[in-house]
């Protein structure tokens, strides 16, 4: 029964995921937003979960600077690139 | 998951050891008040809330509640210990020590966890708590009900979205980049007539042309570079006598006085909001410290002690917005003042510098310049506040003004007889100037224009995920509602209370909250017109409707939750129960004798388990339970201390039970008026009981039927010692302990006289209502009505 919950839970998890990820597709084809990569970066967040999982104040710093050095076509350091 | 076993120690009513052992079934335990049931109910909360039983939480109990948690009498090397085990032979233990800090092995961690997702809205309900939905407010009701409708992780989407475009704004400086591009923009205005740089090359085209100026530069910047060069070079060449012009018309365009004149009116505007900023500070952030303190005990509409308004907690945020909107006025207006003053005290000084340039003195020193000569002597013997430029004074303000007056008066004349080679010159090399920003305004306005992108992109996802989460909350809501209406008139049948449903509010952010129809008006809040009882019997409704809603198989814990309810609602909601959560677990409290015997009644026992709790002695005895199902333990309490009131007692106990067990066999009794019969004695009962017996009860005894003799014994007996010694009025004498014991041992043995041998169901237990009778799961027992 444990596993059972734990599935249960990872599905809904799964579900949500997918649904944040057509949402940002969606947004980002109806705003025609000129940002592919960030697009592709935020894809990448909701597909690992971090985007619908509480993050720190520190964390949200690192990813907006990582968006922003994207939109602006900047390289990125190797220590932002995960 | 089902609970096998809750066994505490030394945690809050237990000592020792306490053991509460379900065999896997539902339970019904009864126990007299502060008998310890909901210390069992509090262990579990204890693991589900993360080591915090919400009734616990008040300034008393400690930062971990460890003052609350340990039982007083805990010897001093002795933790306190909860223990739970589940089927499969899982279980957690959590040990405490006396500082509140707790610790669970490694190997049990999976299971803590999984326990702590436990939702405590639709798994545990208190009796202090059952109309706690209800009390919520509107911001409560969705932030209990989102984990529920499994949106919670879409609303952390939703909130690390908003921070995301917060902190994108912030760490792109985007505000300081669209202030620079407004300033630079705007300077370069005042000389060019158009930002566009096609038209400004073309424009620079046709200067260069003018300064012969041959070579075809690619673009905009390195064409003003060549031109600013040559135009430099051409004003070296000016005539010494007239080079004072372009001094002259340097010091013009530091616009000296303007940008006092702009600094006095930034004053003013400071002056003004600041003065008001103070008063709604003090008027508003005094009371409102206030305001906090009655908010945590109140959840109800109270006046913001700063206006007047009435205001729900929840919106005193956006009122304290607003007020810290006039701050902010008045810190912006303070900036300005500074930005101005700076501005003009670097113009102030600039003009000073350009008045010592050898071009300009040596006419400033001729005789028929003394008067401008004099002002900037005056002007360079002003004091000009040093560390904040803010802090001129009034007088300062005064002096300074005048002389600049003057200067720039006597500047604009000389300024007028400019030779026009010299003034074009100075044209160009103005415009060649404000040409040279336009790649820096250009690609300040890409940067801008991308970042902009950026946060409209993550408010718009956003927005989305908001809606997304609000058209799913509108969707499950509906389903909910539909569930508390059933059950609604299954507990309140033919009653004009109807329509309940929950919604989402929607001139309100994040806010949920519950209609009904009272009596043909429709009600936007429970609140309105239901009385306590009905709150309670909706709030219950709600806990119900989000446990079915609930898919797991998890236990539901039920602690004393009809205290409000008449005995009427409270068989109905022994149907419910028994319809609605056949599959899951149980574990229901009461302290509700009359509501505890017809449970054991009705709830059959392959399912249920039924438990009593002994009262509570003191805290190193701790919880102890009865060894009878019977509720008699009440009595048996009393009987060295009040053996009058345990005669009574045991006899009040029979009438419960018997008063039931009449209604369950169809007993006929002759009607009373009034009150009276609702309120007949366990003697009429037994009495009636007694006669019907030998032709309706039967026990299988070696493959043949025969009247069930031996009960009829007990009855007759028990009802001649209740006659004599369990209604103090129909006895002279003292009843002794020996005699009460006695009663309450006769008592009880008739009470199993309905019970099965074999199977252990009472003889109610299965309706054969078609073939007239009543039996026990077995058939063994039945009370035939032929």
């Amino acid at each position: 029964m444990v596993s059972g919950n734990t599935e249960e839970h990872s599905e809904d998890k799964n579900q949500v995921e997918k649904s944040l990820q057509n949402i940002i597709r969606s947004v980002s084809s109806e705003n025609k937003f000129n940002g592919s990569s960030v697009t592709g970066y935020l894809l990448g967040l909701a597909e690992k979960g971090t985007l619908n999982t509480h993050q720190t104040s520190a964390s949200v710093t690192r990813i907006a600077d990582k968006m922003i050095k994207l939109i602006r076509g900047e390289n990125l350091s190797e220590d932002s690139r995960d | 998951m089902r609970i096998q076993e809750i066994r505490l120690s030394w945690f809050r009513g237990s000592s020792n050891e306490a053991v509460l052992n379900t065999d896997l079934k539902s339970v019904v335990i009864y126990g007299k008040n502060a008998s310890g049931k909901s210390t069992f109910v509090d262990g579990l909360e204890y693991i589900v809330g993360k080591g915090r039983i919400r009734h616990l939480a008040h300034e008393y109990s400690g930062s971990r509640q460890e003052k609350a948690i340990r039982n007083t009498a805990t010897p001093d090397d002795e933790n306190s210990r909860i223990i739970i085990r589940f089927d499969k032979n899982r279980e957690v233990c959590v040990e405490i020590n006396a500082d509140g800090v707790s610790t669970v092995p490694r190997e049990h961690r999976n299971l803590v966890s999984i326990m702590q997702n436990w939702n405590v809205e639709s798994h545990l309900l208190r009796q202090d708590e059952v109309a706690r939905f209800i009390l919520y407010t509107k911001g409560q009701k969705y932030s209990a009900l989102l984990p529920l409708l499994g949106l919670d992780t879409l609303e952390q989407a939703g909130e690390n979205l908003h921070q995301l475009s917060t902190k994108v704004t912030e760490r792109s400086s985007i505000e300081e980049h669209k202030t620079q591009l407004n300033m630079l923009s705007k300077e370069a205005l005042t000389v060019l007539e158009s930002l566009e740089s096609d038209q400004v090359f073309d424009d620079l085209t046709k200067l260069a042309a003018q300064y012969n100026i041959l070579e075809s530069a690619g673009n905009l910047s390195s064409l003003s570079e060549s031109l600013a060069i040559e135009i430099d070079k051409r004003i070296g060449q000016i005539e010494p006598e007239l080079e004072r012009y372009l001094v002259i018309k340097e010091m013009h365009d530091e616009e000296s006085l303007n940008k006092m004149n702009e600094m006095i009116d930034a004053r003013k505007v400071a002056e003004k909001s600041v003065d008001l900023a103070l008063d709604i500070r003090i008027s508003v952030l005094e009371p409102a410290e206030r305001f906090i303190t009655i908010i945590k005990d109140s959840k109800e509409e109270i006046s913001c002690p700063a206006c007047g308004q009435k205001i729900l907690a929840g919106s005193f945020m956006d009122h304290v917005k607003k007020e810290l909107e006039s701050l902010r006025e008045a810190r912006e207006a303070r900036k300005t003042l500074r930005d101005k003053c700076n501005a003009f005290v670097r113009s102030l000084i600039n003009l000073q510098e350009k008045a010592k340039d050898e071009k300009f003195t040596s006419w400033l020193n001729l005789p028929e310049q003394d008067d401008l000569s004099s002002q900037f002597s005056k002007l360079s013997k002003v004091a000009i506040p040093q560390q904040d430029h803010i802090q001129w004074n009034d007088e300062q303000i005064a002096e300074v003004y005048k002389i600049l007056l003057k200067i720039y008066a006597i500047l604009d004349k000389q300024l007028k007889n400019t030779p026009p080679s010299i003034e074009e010159l100075v044209k160009h090399k103005e415009y060649v100037k404000a040409s040279g920003k336009i790649p820096e305004i250009q690609k300040l306005q890409t940067d801008i224009d991308l970042v902009q992108s950026l946060i409209n992109f993550l408010e718009n996802s956003e927005n989305a995920v908001r809606n997304e989460i609000k058209a799913r909350t509108e969707k499950i809501l509906e389903k909910i509602s539909d569930d508390v209406k059933e059950l609604w008139s299954k507990l309140h049948p033919d009653e004009l209370i109807e329509d309940i449903k929950l919604y989402v509010q929607n001139d309100a952010d994040k806010a949920i909250d519950i209609g009904l129809r009272f009596f043909g008006t429709d009600q936007p809040s429970p609140r309105l017109t239901l009385s306590e009882g009905y709150r309670n019997c909706l709030g219950l409704c709600i806990f119900l409707s989000l446990a079915r809603l609930d898919k797991s198989d998890d236990p539901i814990i039920l602690d004393d939750i009809v205290s409000s309810f008449d005995r009427e609602h409270r068989g109905m909601l022994t149907s419910v129960i028994l319809d609605e959560f056949e599959d899951r677990q149980v574990l229901l409290f009461t302290h509700d004798r009359e509501w505890y015997s017809e449970l054991c009644h009705r709830l059959p026992s392959a399912n249920w388990k039924f438990m009593t709790l002994m009262p509570w002695k003191d805290p190193s005895v701790g919880i102890r339970w009865a060894e009878s199902t019977y509720t008699f333990d009440d009595a048996r309490a009393l009987i060295n201390v009040n053996t009058e009131a345990c005669g009574n007692r045991a006899r009040a106990i029979m009438d419960v039970q018997l008063s039931i067990i009449a209604e369950k066999l169809g007993i006929m009794v002759h009607h009373l008026r009034g009150d009276r019969n609702d309120h007949r004695t366990c003697i009429e009962f037994l009495e009636q009981i007694i006669n019907e017996a030998p032709k309706r009860f039967r026990k299988k005894s070696n493959g043949t039927w025969q009247p069930y003799e031996e009960s009829i014994s007990e009855w007759i007996a028990a009802k001649a010692l209740l006659i004599a010694w369990g209604d103090r009025a129909s006895h002279t004498g003292s009843l002794v302990p020996s005699e009460a014991e006695a009663l309450i041992k006769i008592c009880e043995k008739s009470l199993d006289c309905f019970k099965c041998d074999s199977c252990g169901e009472y003889v109610w237990i299965a309706n054969q209502m078609s073939r007239k009778r009543l039996q026990c799961a077995c058939g063994d027992l039945q009370w035939r009505y032929e």
